[in-house]
């Protein structure tokens, strides 16, 4: 990560690799669209023929079996057909009825006798009608009774209206006759076929008008046609199917401009007849355009699949750019400020910063592969680098200050931290340590801390001059040069408020004497005594000081002359109610001290000068020693 | 001894002659039902099972069971009823009977339970009646069974067509399918039976209606006790809901007389 390579990103080849996928998966989806619509036609085309064929088998052989069960019928009423029979009325309506009832291709059956005359007949209306020379086959010629044969189409709707104009709409019928002997003449049973019988059937079939189908002899006489000419060139196609019957009995032939007819055709093997079904093929396959329609569907639908799953692969991999350059831009910034190295699992460097090796002095061939140990100063114990080991193996961070070895010799300090690095699955994987050299600013501190310590004792010094100066060394209180500093002060001119102030001065009585006779060391612990004894009496903003000898002073701030005379008084009665114990040679000596005080007080000090007021205070202690001693006295400052 | 027997001749003789229907039936303890056999949804043999099936069949096994009595049916056809009823063939006929004023003339009608107007049934395959107003046209013919209330209606209603009047059974189909006829004439229940049972059979509703028929139960003329206890019957089935129930299996809910 250091060196920066590994987060190289290619926006531009990435963007040229989505839109290549994304044209190649529409480039798939839309060719298997046109190749499943090729199959799909070709499939829809051959499963079109089979239809048509399977049609066409199931309604000529429906034809041949309803025209067998005719023929049968026509021969088995021949076959009860005598002289007799018909004499004796044996042929009734209702037997006939009977007869045929079950028939619904048979409308009548009708018996004719030489002159064309219905003698008998199913339908009531039939009886007596003359029929056309033409309608009956052959009757003079010499006949196979037990033949029957098959006739004209007759717009009628049975034997009664022949001749008459034919009815609107589409009643029509077909005859079969078999002759019948009759002694010496022929007598011909009539049948009157009901085709629309064969158009019922066929109506459950064809429910399109794309396709028609035809029952035609082998004169090409059209018997029926379920739509009525809807193929305009039916005719053509029942002329071609007359022709190509003499040679194949079935058969599927193309038609027309661009074969746009499918044609199956089948001959009965037993009746004159053909049946033949022709298909539309566009308008067929029209009806597989939902099909197509689907397959469009899902080719869209997937199209728009594609479109998403690659508009979201596209926006994961700009986030993983932007991160990735995110990631770079840290590194860079990191490996800018700190130095950083890293090692595998197994504690190798596999990458170290520039900053790493300028400072360190080491080449990057030289370091990677290398262990850290290579930069020990020797200057830790085993036990650092375990416990330095034991924190990052376990995943936790380390962090520390230490110094390293460099190449040339000497040492850095580095603050390092040691961060284990893991995988995607939170394993640990490499160890990232991140070092700031501090050597220059170690360096820094210490001297501060050597320039701090002198400074520390040179200021000491000065504390300990400054109280010399200002104390009495043999009694520990101030001297003169203090009160006069605290004098100044208390009367300093920037006080804003007046205070009163008074000042006293004061002498032990007779002190000559203690020196003299019992030697300075108790006149010594006399002083001492008393000045212990003063301090405790006065306040602590007030100030005692030894002028030198016997001779103190004791300034007290912000006191009025009547409290001044009380301190006074005190200090005198303190000094004198109990005798101060000194040694001497050896044995303690109780001695009897009294003090004169000399007392004045202002109550404008800033007016005055110290001088003045201690002067004016030893003018008032004068008179006290002039007035008996072990007294006080007060005055007023002028 | 002789006494008796000659008091129970004479009591026996004197309810007799004095008996109406009800009391006959009541007495016999049977409940004869004129009942034409092929009549789809009201009365008829199912050809798988040869049952007798129908609205008319569940309504007369109730009304035996009201009366408390045993059924017994007999066979008869719409051109036969009326005479059958004159002759006391049966105490009802339950067959689904147009109401005509030629039948009331000679049998009594209970209250209404179905009513229907007509229909006509064509094949699939005729082009020339597409619909209602086709039928009564020059060179069609037009079938209608014999004995039928839509014999008198399509007598009346017809100008143009010709009417095919046939008396056997099935001769109307027949004549239709193979043509000798473009169409015949019948009521909803029978020409639903026509829908469901053939695959050449179409429907041709009437554009306006042509005669709403009522259908009703007949009993012979002047049973008037009787009459009252079959309108009884027809009430309460009404009510009960009998007559729906049965209605609702044969399909014929929208042709029931509700109340």
């Amino acid at each position: 990560m250091a060196d920066g390579h590994e987060f190289h990103v290619e926006p531009k080849k990435f963007r040229l690799f989505f839109t290549a996928l994304l044209l190649v998966g529409l480039l798939v989806i839309w060719s298997a669209f046109v190749i499943g619509v090729h199959f799909e036609e070709r499939s829809e085309e051959e499963s079109l023929k089979n239809r048509i064929e399977i049609n066409t088998l199931m309604l000529e052989d429906h034809v041949s079996r309803t025209l067998d069960a005719l023929v049968a019928r026509l021969k088995s009423v021949s076959a009860i057909t005598t002289p007799s029979s018909l004499r004796e009325g044996r042929l009734s309506t209702g037997m006939l009825y009977k007869l045929i009832s079950e028939d619904h291709v048979i409308r009548s059956i009708s018996l004719v006798d030489d002159s064309g005359r219905v003698v008998a007949s199913s339908l009531e209306r039939n009886d007596g009608k003359l029929l056309p020379d033409s309608m009956l086959p052959d009757r003079s010629g010499q006949l196979d009774a037990s033949e029957v044969r098959f006739g004209q189409v007759f717009q009628n709707r049975d034997l009664y209206d022949v001749g008459s104009p034919a009815p609107s709409g589409d009643v029509k019928f077909w005859v079969a006759t078999a002759a019948v002997p009759m002694g010496q003449k022929t007598y011909h049973w009539v049948a009157v076929i009901n085709l629309g019988f064969f158009k019922n059937l066929w109506a459950r079939i064809d429910n399109d008008d794309a396709t028609e189908i035809g029952l035609f002899d082998y004169q090409g006489q059209n018997l029926i046609s379920y739509h009525d000419a809807m193929v305009p060139h039916f005719d053509k196609v029942v002329a071609t199917i007359v022709n190509t019957v003499k040679s194949r009995q079935r058969g599927f032939l193309d038609f027309g401009e661009g074969h746009h007819l499918m044609v199956a055709y089948r001959t009965s093997l037993t009746h004159p007849v053909i049946l033949a079904i022709a298909g539309d093929r566009q308008r067929l396959f029209a009806q597989g355009a939902k099909d197509r329609q689907f397959l469009a569907t899902v080719a869209v639908i997937a199209s728009l699949l594609v479109f998403a799953v690659l508009g979201v692969l596209y926006r994961w991999y700009l986030r993983y750019e932007a991160s990735v350059i995110e990631m770079a831009n840290q590194a860079k910034a990191i490996s800018a400020h700190l130095m950083v190295s890293e090692s595998a699992q197994n504690g190798k460097i596999i990458r170290v910063s520039d900053t790493f090796l300028e400072v360190s002095g080491y080449s990057r061939e030289e370091v990677i592969g290398q262990y850290h140990g290579m930069f020990n100063s020797g200057l830790y114990s085993k036990e650092f680098y375990r416990s330095l080991w034991n924190t990052v193996s376990s995943g936790n961070i380390w962090k520390g200050i230490f110094r390293n070895r460099k190449k040339a010799g000497g040492y850095y300090w580095v603050n390092a931290t040691i961060v284990p690095f893991t995988d995607a699955w939170g394993k640990v994987s490499r160890y990232v340590c991140f070092y700031s050299d501090i050597t220059e600013a170690i360096a820094l501190s210490e001297k501060l801390d050597h320039e701090y310590r002198l400074r520390e004792e040179l200021s000491q010094m000065n504390r300990d001059l400054v109280t010399d100066l200002n104390t009495d060394p043999l009694t520990g209180v101030a001297n003169r040069r203090a009160l006069d500093s605290f004098t100044r002060q208390a009367i300093a001119p920037d006080r804003k408020l007046t205070q009163p102030m008074s000042v006293m001065m004061l002498d032990l009585d007779k002190f000559k004497s203690v020196n003299d006779t019992y030697g300075h060391g108790a006149g010594d612990a006399v002083l001492r005594e008393v000045a212990r004894r003063w301090t405790q009496q006065i306040r602590t903003s007030d100030m005692l000081a030894r002028f030198g000898g016997e001779e103190f002073c004791v300034v007290l701030p912000q006191t009025s002359s009547a409290q001044a005379q009380r301190v006074a008084e005190k200090l005198r009665a303190v000094t004198a109610a109990t005798p101060v114990e000194i040694m001497h040679n050896d044995t303690p000596l109780f001695l009897n001290v009294t003090v004169s005080i000399g007392l004045v007080s202002t109550d404008w000090p800033q007016h005055l000068e110290v001088k003045s007021l201690l002067q004016a205070a030893d003018e008032a202690l004068y008179e006290a020693k002039r007035g008996g001693r072990n007294r006080v006295v007060s005055r007023r400052a002028a | 001894m002789r006494t008796v027997l000659v008091l129970v001749f004479i009591l026996l003789g004197f309810t007799s002659s004095h008996a109406g229907m009800l009391d006959e039936i009541e007495k016999s303890r049977v409940l004869k039902v004129c009942m034409w056999p092929d009549y789809f949804g009201i009365s008829y043999r199912n050809p798988m099972t040869g049952e007798f099936q129908g609205i008319d069949i569940d309504l007369s096994r109730e009304f035996a069971k009201d009366l408390g009595v045993r059924l017994e049916y007999v066979v008869t056809d719409f051109s036969r009823l009326m005479g059958d009823l004159e002759a006391h063939k049966c105490h009802i006929a339950m067959m689904g009977v147009g109401v005509t004023a030629q039948r009331a003339a000679r049998a009594d009608f209970s209250a209404p339970y179905l009513h229907s107007d007509v229909y006509a049934i064509t094949t699939s395959s005729n082009s020339s009646i597409r619909q209602w107003d086709d039928i009564d046209q020059p060179g069609r013919v037009v079938a209608v069974q014999k004995g039928t209330y839509m014999e008198p209606l399509m007598r009346k209603v017809l100008k143009r067509a010709t009417l095919h009047v046939v008396a056997r059974q099935g001769e109307r189909e027949r004549e239709v399918e193979s043509g000798s006829a473009d169409a015949f004439i019948t009521d909803y229940p029978y020409s639903q039976r026509m829908l469901m049972n053939t695959d050449w059979a179409r429907l041709i509703e009437p554009s306006r209606p042509i005669q709403l028929t009522d259908y009703a139960y007949v009993v012979p003329k002047g049973e008037k006790s009787w009459l009252a206890r079959v309108n009884h019957f027809v009430s309460q089935i009404k009510k009960d809901g009998r007559l729906s129930d049965a209605a609702r299996q044969q399909h014929l809910l929208p042709i029931m007389v509700k109340n």
